[in-house]
């Protein structure tokens, strides 16, 4: 094959191939509707338990609860950190896949669910790839679970739409280690609703708790006179009447309360009717 | 992110604020309280606590794959003597390894323990299996960095770290030609911190020479090099900012044994237009002939030796899916220059590139170099003394998306070397006539 046969027909392809290539489009972000919310209040929210240490994988999808929160409904991740937890250093991390991020909001909560703090989009950093990880977005925080046991991951309405430049991970590294740049383009990773996050969590120090001493003890309050009359009364007239379905439910009642003589009262007013 | 003091203090501060204006939720809403956003906290610990600790792995490879008329090659076409642009450089199996731990403490100290190893850079062989590389070239597992930085002592101050270990210091490569220009490659310490907002460093690097390595340890005396290099970065130009090197080096047991160099770096636009450039102009004396500021086991020369360089290069972002990278170099003797008397070399390159999608980039590469001397320079006469050489590539990049954790690439390529006579095409290694057309498929895969 010629070289100018070889040129020609490299050209052709090239160009051909790249008639090939498709737009992305953009979808508008409508506003989730809040009747697809899940629930009137934190507490009601499902938390999801954790260990002392762990690491989870996750995904918002469709699949995610939806949660009002004070920039609008969004889906949502709901963790409660372990009993046996105290100080817990937590990684959270924001997975950057084809041109899309979930932009993530982390917030605390204490025992009575109310927000103790929160976390702003500025506050992670970009993290460029590795052999082992994809670029991320990562936060480092440090939690007491005594005093923020539950916290909440979600995608922010107030961050969609917009969108994040992250350096080549090819010209990271050039710049990095002083090698040749290369002639690329830095992708552009749309903030969006779903995503893929990780959640690294250690815990640095135990809980500990006592455990109660007192007993549990059951109050048997006396039943009065008048009760435990009414009750024989009750049954007798209900056997005359010859409602057995009455007199037994009265009998049960009766028993919860620890009427003792009324079951003897419930058969004597049985054998008097069959006389 | 380096953890320093300025962050915990960022962190403290934010820490404060809100612990005053966090007040209890007591709505049943789930609104977040106004006004009172704070970070979630980060609780006071001891100073030594390790905030952040881990390993990570990065690595390089590349696998050219270079043909003319069915046979595989040794010749780069001059690429290392600012001849040529193109893609067909050495390495049919070249894989690195980084490894990277970085560790940050509560008390703001941090340290990075790099080790960076490769095989088979240079190799131009095309190998099979059996592992017979070891006895026909002499690329091997080498450890090309291996350091330990420490920074964030406070009594050194917050900005400053010391580091000490083997490594290429301050490098920097042409975008196009692919050859460094700046570096002290070699075994060293040194220290780096700031004066006037500006990155300011002292390093000292030694290196012993190929000859005396490969003559073994019981081989009398070395004529180690050593380079003292000073250095101030970022200093603000209006249109762009300036990095200052200075570097004295020695070498032991020569004659002529001293050299200076100093080179002055612009970063900045390109040429006033989207992009980035670095422009550099260096010079070099003695020991130190080599770009002046190029230190490493090839450094070397006698009082004779002094040369200028100037540099200039960088990328042009067109549009979204136009870029252009460009390239002028000129490297020249004063004197002499690697024992050749009044050399001369330039080249001119461009490569407009093309995005055609995510998973594809075109780029053509032209580039036109020449070089001359003086009558008799390393013998040459009659044709050989100047050479000008022009080079035509197309590439054709295929790769898969950016984000991906391997990002691999495939690109295949028609170079096209054309010399202005025989003597000169010798010269680069091609056998018949003035030109030759190289295909190959450069792999490279950056994790």
């Amino acid at each position: 094959m010629s070289t100018k046969t070889v040129f020609i027909s490299l050209f052709i392809s090239i160009f051909l191939s790249a008639c090939t290539s498709t737009e992305t489009i953009n979808q508008p972000v409508e506003p989730i509707s809040s009747a697809k919310v899940c629930c009137d209040d934190f507490s009601q929210f499902r938390w999801i338990p954790l260990s002392t240490t762990e690491d989870i994988d996750f995904l918002l999808d469709s699949d995610s609860p939806i949660g009002h929160f004070s920039d609008g409904n969004s889906y949502f991740n709901a963790f409660k950190l372990s009993g046996r937890s105290q100080k817990v250093q937590l990684s959270l991390s924001s997975l950057m896949i084809n041109s899309s991020v979930v932009a993530p909001k982390l917030i605390t909560l204490n025992k009575e669910f109310e927000i103790v703090s929160s976390s702003d989009l500025e506050q992670f950093t970009v993290k460029t790839s590795s052999a082992f990880s994809r670029t991320q977005f990562q936060l480092n925080v440090e939690l007491d679970a005594t005093k923020t046991p539950y916290f909440v991951i979600y995608s922010s309405d107030s961050y969609l739409g917009q969108s994040i430049k992250v350096k080549h991970p090819a010209r990271v590294r050039a710049e990095e280690f002083g090698e040749v740049m290369p002639i690329v383009t830095d992708p552009i990773y749309t903030y969006e609703r779903f995503g893929r996050l990780t959640l690294a969590l250690k815990t640095l120090s135990l809980q500990a708790s006592k455990i109660s001493e007192k007993s549990v003890q059951v109050v048997t309050k006396p039943v009065q006179p008048e009760t435990q009359n009414f009750y024989k009364t009750a049954i007798t007239t209900a056997i005359n009447n010859s409602d057995i379905q009455k007199a037994l439910s009265l009998l049960e009642e009766a028993k919860g309360l620890g009427i003792k003589d009324a079951e003897s009262a419930f058969i004597k007013a049985l054998e008097n009717s069959k006389k | 992110m380096k953890m320093n003091k300025y962050n915990l203090l960022a962190m403290a501060v934010s820490t404060a604020l809100f612990s005053g204006a966090a007040l209890a939720e007591t709505d049943v809403a789930l609104d977040v309280i106004t006004g009172g956003e704070a970070a979630p906290k980060v609780e006071k610990t001891n100073g030594t606590d390790v905030l952040k600790d881990g390993w990570e792995v990065h690595g390089y490879a590349s696998m050219n794959f270079r043909m003319v008329d069915g046979e595989s090659i040794d010749t780069e076409y001059g690429k290392r003597d600012y001849k040529t642009a193109g893609t067909h450089g050495k390495s049919t199996n070249q894989v690195e390894f980084v490894l990277k731990k970085h560790t940050e403490h509560v008390n703001g100290v941090w340290s990075d323990f790099i080790v960076r190893t490769e095989y088979g850079n240079g190799n131009s062989y095309a190998y099979s299996s059996p592992g017979s590389q070891k006895d026909n070239t002499d690329a091997q597992l080498e450890v090309k960095e291996t350091f330990v930085e420490i920074g964030g002592l406070s009594y050194l101050g917050e900005d400053t770290s010391i580091w000490a270990g083997q490594r290429y210091f301050n490098r920097s490569a042409g975008i196009l030609s692919g050859e460094f220009w700046k570096q002290s490659s070699g075994l060293g310490a040194g220290i780096q911190s700031k004066i006037a907002g500006n990155t300011a460093g002292f390093a000292i690097v030694t290196a012993d020479t190929d000859g005396d390595i490969n003559n073994g340890v019981n081989t009398g005396e070395r004529t180690t090099l050593t380079s003292y290099d000073l250095y101030y970065y970022g200093v603000d130009a209006g249109i762009g900012s300036l990095d200052f090197d200075l570097k004295f080096m020695q070498q032991a047991n020569v004659d002529e044994d001293s050299g200076f160099g100093a080179s002055v770096t612009l970063n900045s636009s390109y040429y006033g237009l989207d992009g980035w450039t670095q422009t550099a102009i260096a010079y070099g004396k003695g020991t130190a002939q080599n770009r002046g500021v190029n230190f490493g086991s090839w450094s070397g020369g006698d009082d004779n030796a002094e040369s200028i360089f100037f540099t200039s290069y960088g990328v042009l972002n067109i549009s979204e899916r136009w870029q252009m990278g460009s390239e002028f170099t000129y490297f020249a003797a004063l004197n002499e220059l690697f024992t050749a008397k009044d050399l001369v070399r330039y080249i001119v390159a461009v490569r407009p590139s093309y995005k055609a999608n995510e998973n594809l980039r075109l780029e053509m590469t032209a580039s036109y170099g020449h070089e001359e001397g003086a009558e008799g320079y390393w013998g040459r006469t009659g044709d050989d003394i100047e050479s000008n050489i022009f080079n035509a590539e197309l590439a054709a990049a295929f790769t898969v998306n950016a984000d991906y954790f391997g990002r691999p690439q495939i690109k295949p390529y028609v170079s096209y070397i054309s010399a202005d006579d025989e003597a000169s095409a010798r010269q680069l290694g091609i056998k018949d006539g003035t030109s030759e057309t190289v295909i190959g498929v450069h792999t490279e895969i950056w994790f």
